[in-house]
């Protein structure tokens, strides 16, 4: 699927429906959300793998 | 305009309430010159959704006589105030079509403290559609007019509280701040925001944006003003489930004095390769001020641009569009296209995406937290663009592109205090600032040192001719 096929299945799904319009302009921006997917995932870290960072607050 | 209506626009509040403790003003008549101050100038600057006159002047006398029996509540007894039209009191649109015709059943927390500390309520301010989005001459409402320059957007979404207290038609106004909504507006209309601490003021009966990132604050023309409008609505609220048991301390206690010695963190991987030319000057020489005053300067470790645009926007537009899903789903035409399209990006977010934000946004946090045992405060430009002229279209999600510098979000996503202030203004006559931000629940230190830079310096001396 590309990624006008994606946004349109996506939106579908939770019951929301866009004009041409909209759906032009979110295609451009669901290919920045993926970048910013790819840039997050470069910055986690381990250490904060939520589970860690309970136990730490309860071990504080 | 009466000529009483001038005298009074650009007094700051505590002016005010020295004048109204003192028996040497009256409230009435001070709300009668705010009443007349809209009248003649609303027409252009759009900063109001409703007026409440006669409410509030019929609270006007009520204070008067409470005050003349001995009754005086506090700084904020008999002073005109306003609050974002999310704020539910009477009428609440939330700038949106989809609650045109909404009134709020009771006053929400703040407003209702403010009202207990003597506040009058003399209106609803404009906000950006549900503190969100981009508000054009094709919104549903008018948007608010930059008094700088009735041409240029005031900045939001807490736009039409910052365009009051620039024109000079009210004392103080209540603002909401999920990625710069007080601070935005702050540094396009010149005046001052305090975005508080997370869990510091109340959001019970607010619109919410974002349930994990929104904060309520207040909006001044002086640091001095801003404190003592904190002081008034802080504090824990059992029904808004983020509101923090802490002791809520005297705010103004350390107005007056000294900074020297202090040590200001400077992030500038953050700004200093995307901040506009002339926002950048007035930082650096904010900067030498700071020094000038005895500041130590010293510059600190930061999460780029990119990084911090990539960890905050999946945040707020997946919890706003958890928060309008019923409304997409059945009436989506009847937003304004920005909001439409942010709410319907945020559909798009994955969990696990989500979840990666929220587990960086820790990190980010941790990292600002240790960096605060060194340093005092943060200070940075609020951001690194001039606001652009009020649209006739919509403008699509121009919010979220690369070049759309925005230091604000940071604060946001730590949930640290944040005050923006002037610090100069652009070759087009428009109003430049930065931000001081600090440790959790320490506003005190912040306003310290925000009073004391602006004591130093001429900006809230200027004010905009209408």
């Amino acid at each position: 699927m590309n990624h006008r096929q994606i946004v349109e299945a996506k939106l579908l799904e939770v019951g929301i429906k866009l004009g041409n319009g909209d759906l032009e302009q979110l295609t451009t921006a669901y290919a920045a959300l993926l970048e910013w997917e790819s840039v997050v995932q470069g910055m986690v870290r381990p250490e904060t793998e939520p589970a860690l960072i309970f136990k730490a607050a309860v071990e504080d | 305009m009466t000529r009483s209506s001038s005298e009074f626009a650009y007094m700051s509040l505590a002016e005010a309430a020295d004048l109204i403790k003192n028996g040497e003003l009256s409230p009435v008549e001070l709300t009668q010159a705010m009443v007349e101050r809209i009248a003649a100038l609303d027409s252009q600057v759009h900063a109001y959704v409703t007026v409440f006159a006669e409410e509030a002047l019929a609270a006007a006398r009520e204070a008067e006589e409470q005050i003349r029996a001995g009754d005086y509540r506090g700084p904020l007894h008999g002073i005109p105030l306003a609050v974002k039209d999310i704020y539910e009191a009477g009428r609440t649109t939330g700038g949106s079509k989809l609650r045109r015709d909404y009134t709020a059943q009771q006053d929400c927390t703040s407003v209702a403290k403010l009202k207990q500390a003597g506040g009058l309520l003399l209106g609803k301010l404009a906000t950006y559609e549900f503190a969100a989005g981009t508000p054009t001459l094709a919104s549903h409402f008018q948007p608010a007019r930059n008094p700088w320059n009735l041409e240029i957007d005031p900045g939001g979404s807490s736009s039409g509280s910052g365009a009051a207290l620039a024109a000079g038609m009210i004392f103080g106004a209540m603002g909401s701040d999920t990625g710069g909504s007080i601070r935005w507006p702050a540094f396009c209309c010149g005046i001052v925001g305090m975005k508080a601490t997370y869990g510091r003021v109340s959001r019970t009966g607010v619109f919410p944006l974002s349930w994990n990132l929104d904060h309520t604050g207040p909006m001044t023309r002086t640091v001095q003003d801003s404190a003592l409008m904190l002081q008034a609505c802080a504090g824990y609220d059992p029904l808004d489930p983020a509101s923090a048991q802490v002791a809520v301390p005297d705010f103004s206690e350390k107005l007056g004095r000294d900074i020297k010695g202090l040590r200001l963190g400077i992030p500038r991987t953050l700004f200093q390769d995307n901040c506009e030319k002339e926002i950048l000057a007035a930082f650096n020489a904010a900067v030498t001020q700071m020094e000038t005053l005895g500041a130590e300067i010293v510059n600190v470790e930061s999460i780029t641009l990119g990084e911090l645009q990539a960890t905050f926007w999946p945040l707020i537009c997946a919890d706003a569009a958890a928060y309008h899903l019923a409304d997409m789903q059945t009436q989506a035409e009847d937003y304004n296209q920005d909001l439409r399209l942010i709410l319907a990006l945020g559909s798009l977010v994955r969990g696990t995406s989500y979840l990666q934000c929220q587990r960086v946004r820790e990190q980010i946090r941790t990292q600002l937290l240790q960096q605060l045992e060194t340093v005092d405060l943060f200070m940075l430009p609020t951001t690194g663009v001039m606001p652009a002229p009020i649209r006739s279209e919509s403008p699509g999600l121009y919010l979220m592109a690369k070049d759309f510098a925005t230091y604000t979000p940071l604060f946001n996503l730590t949930g640290f205090p944040a005050l923006a202030l002037p610090c100069g203004f652009s070759s087009a006559g428009l109003p430049i600032g930065f931000q001081l931000a600090g440790r959790p629940f320490d506003e005190a230190t912040v306003f310290q040192v925000g009073h004391s830079y602006e004591q130093s310096t001429p900006w809230h001396t200027q004010h905009p001719s209408l």
